[in-house]
């Protein structure tokens, strides 16, 4: 019975002369692809920012909502024993800091420095991700005075991505994980110089660091001002999962990100005078 | 005509806020796109005369454009593409009887 119907519902087509390339599709085909390039050409940033400003609302919301669902889901407890260690760690960072900034801002005042320069941020929030790759719509734009390569951050200096598309009132921000994207990083405690590499799915591998360096597990990875994109100092995460292959030229290590999405919700564009290279 | 119209606004409709769950709720908890697994269901089932897995194929398409850094069109045309090419291979080659059993979309 199966197989009858099968083989009607096949030869169906076939005594209709049924074709799947019709020269009526094949002429939509051409004509669509004609339309798309109109609409690429003057529509695009326009029509974009409409569709965008008719689905924020919902968007936003979700967002939201999918950030608090994730947070709740977490294992609590965990998540608390993590944190009032990384706590107590902290604490007695902020007391070596605290005498190094004291020292630091008397050196500074003796040689007549000033302090150090603060950055110009502006205040977004995300609206949602990109399904097939790491990037995140926020809602702000070039009215807002975004331009393309404007480094994208969160609290804490993390540095989350860069803008990439400017419409008026909303832009599209490639996260530092997004598939080979690369980035000039530091690692001040081994004063090493390497490569940040994107791999997709919100991951990050760490490249290009010579073989003689002393990598150590744990070790904060920075941008540096080497590369020109993104201001020196920004938290890019932590050396992790270190590999050293003998017939290799360089060793690699995996970077342990310190953003999760569900943090995510502000952040913060850093409006810098000049993008060197974009 | 009335029903085909209706149904593909349904579908269009539908397919919008699907696709808008996903890209803002979703991210959090899962990578896998439910709306590329329903394209795909859409195009194996249906008859290969029908209109639907190609319109889904289409408007999934140019969500992902709009919704990405890519040119409007791009994904558009190329799940389209994909679509007409599936819809042949299956058309032209595949001979599974097992196929016609699924309920007809």
């Amino acid at each position: 019975m199966f197989f009858v119907n099968f083989v009607f519902f096949r030869r169906m087509g076939y005594n209709q002369g049924m074709k799947i390339f019709t020269k009526k599709r094949i002429t939509i085909l051409v004509l669509l692809f004609f339309c798309f390039l109109i609409i690429n050409s003057f529509l695009k940033d326009g029509l974009k920012n409409f569709v965008y400003a008719k689905s924020e609302s919902l968007m936003a919301s979700l967002w939201n909502r999918g950030s608090e669902q994730s947070f709740l889901n977490k294992n609590q407890e965990e998540l608390n024993k993590k944190l009032i260690e990384e706590n107590q760690k902290l604490l007695s960072d902020l007391a070596d800091f605290q005498r190094i900034k004291e020292e630091n801002d008397f050196l500074r005042n003796s040689l007549d420095l000033g302090t150090e320069n603060n950055f110009d941020l502006m205040l977004g929030r995300v609206i949602s991700k990109d399904i097939l790759s790491d990037s995140l719509l926020i809602n702000i734009g070039s009215n807002s005075g975004i331009k393309k390569g404007f480094p994208v951050i969160i609290s804490g200096k993390v540095l989350l991505g860069k803008v990439v598309d400017v419409y008026p009132s909303y832009s599209r921000v490639v996260l530092i994980t997004q598939k080979n994207n690369l980035i000039d990083v530091e690692i001040p405690d081994s004063q090493i110089f390497a490569l940040s590499k994107g791999s997709g799915g919100l991951n990050l591998t760490l490249d290009m660091i010579a073989r003689d360096k002393e990598l150590k597990e744990g070790s904060l990875v920075l941008t540096s001002a080497l590369g020109g994109n993104y201001p020196a100092g920004l938290l890019i995460g932590k050396v992790k999962n270190i590999k050293k292959i003998d017939n290799e030229a360089y060793q690699t290590a995996d970077i342990e990100k310190v953003f999760d999405l569900d943090t995510i919700n502000n952040i913060f564009v850093i409006k810098i005078a000049e993008i060197y290279n974009d | 005509m009335i029903k085909e119209i209706l149904k593909t606004l349904f579908l269009v409709i539908a397919m919008y806020y699907l696709f808008i769950f996903e890209s803002s709720y979703l991210p959090f908890f899962t990578f896998f796109s439910f709306l590329v697994l329903f394209v795909l269901v859409v195009n194996l089932l249906e008859e290969p005369q029908g209109r639907l897995g190609l319109i889904s194929a289409f408007f999934f398409g140019l969500m992902l454009d709009i919704y990405s850094t890519h040119f409007i069109g791009l994904m558009a045309l190329s799940f389209l593409l994909a679509s007409l090419l599936l819809k042949f291979i299956l058309f032209k080659y595949v001979k599974i009887p097992s196929l016609s059993w699924m309920p007809k979309i």
